[in-house]
C-alpha cells in the first residue's frame, strides 16, 4: 500500500447508488481536496460522470469547498442535484 | 423534526406554531400525483441525506423569517415510499396579515425544492423506475462548519 494513498469512503445518495452502491471506498493520491475526490470517483465510475460532475460533497452537515482538505479515512457524502418536495 | 419515514401530521404543526397574533394561516401540502412526463405513477419513494437536509431545512425556515413579515415558518418532508396522494411535504406559515404569509409559504416551498437533500424515485404502472431529475447545488466557495 502507498503511503501516499488516502484511503475514502463515499456515500452516494440518489441516482448515484444505483452506479457506486449507498457506500464505495477509493484510494487516492495527493491533492487531498474535494475536487479531486470527484475526479478520482469520475474516473472509476464513468457511467456516472455527468452525475459525479453534478454533485456536492458533505461531511456530516456542512457542504464542502472544491479545495477543502479530505483526510485519509473519512467519509465524504456525494450530494447528487436534488428533487424534494 | 424535519424529516420522518412516518406519515407527516399537519395538526402537529399547526399546534408548534399557534399564535393568537396572527391573522393568517398559509399551509401547503404537496402530494404524490398520478401522471408525470406523461407516464402513469405507481408510487414514489423518497430518499434524504438527513444530516444536510435537517440542516437546509432549519436555514430556511430561519431565512424565510426574516425576509417575510411573518411570525412562524415551519417544514417537515416525509421519506420511504409513498402511494397516490399521500403528502410528500408540508409548509407552515403564520403572520398577521396574509400577503407576506402567502409570499413567505412559496418562497420556502421553492428553496426546499432547490436545496434541500432530498431524491424521488418514481415508480411507474409499467413496473420501470426512474429518478427525476433534479436542481445541482451551489457548492460554497468555502466550507460552511
Amino acid at each position: 500500500m502507498n503511503d501516499d494513498l488516502a484511503n475514502i469512503t463515499l456515500e452516494a445518495n440518489g441516482a448515484l447508488i444505483d452506479h457506486l452502491g449507498e457506500t464505495a471506498e477509493i484510494a487516492m493520491g495527493p491533492p487531498y481536496t474535494v475536487e479531486r475526490v470527484r475526479g478520482v470517483a469520475a474516473e472509476r465510475w464513468p457511467a456516472a460522470v455527468g452525475l459525479i460532475s453534478q454533485s456536492a460533497c458533505a461531511r456530516g452537515d456542512a457542504l464542502l469547498a472544491d479545495d477543502d482538505e479530505v483526510t485519509d479515512g473519512e467519509t465524504i457524502v456525494l450530494v447528487p442535484p436534488v428533487s424534494g418536495g | 423534526m424535519h424529516l420522518t419515514a412516518e406519515p407527516l401530521d399537519l395538526e402537529a404543526l399547526l399546534a408548534e406554531t399557534e399564535d393568537e397574533a396572527c391573522g393568517a394561516l398559509v399551509a401547503f401540502g404537496g402530494t404524490v400525483r398520478l401522471a408525470n412526463a406523461g407516464k402513469t405513477v405507481a408510487s414514489m419513494d423518497y430518499s434524504a441525506y438527513g444530516p444536510l437536509a435537517a440542516r437546509t431545512m432549519a436555514d430556511i425556515e430561519a431565512e424565510t423569517l426574516e425576509a417575510f413579515d411573518i411570525r412562524h415558518c415551519r417544514m417537515i418532508h416525509r421519506t420511504g415510499r409513498l402511494v397516490l396522494g399521500e403528502v410528500s411535504v408540508y409548509i407552515v406559515v403564520r403572520g398577521v396579515h396574509r400577503a407576506p404569509a402567502f409570499a413567505a409559504a412559496e418562497h420556502a416551498l421553492e428553496e426546499l425544492k432547490a436545496r434541500v437533500a432530498v431524491w424521488k424515485n418514481e415508480t411507474y404502472s409499467d413496473g420501470s423506475q426512474a429518478y427525476l431529475e433534479g436542481t445541482e447545488l451551489a457548492r460554497p466557495e468555502r466550507s460552511r462548519n
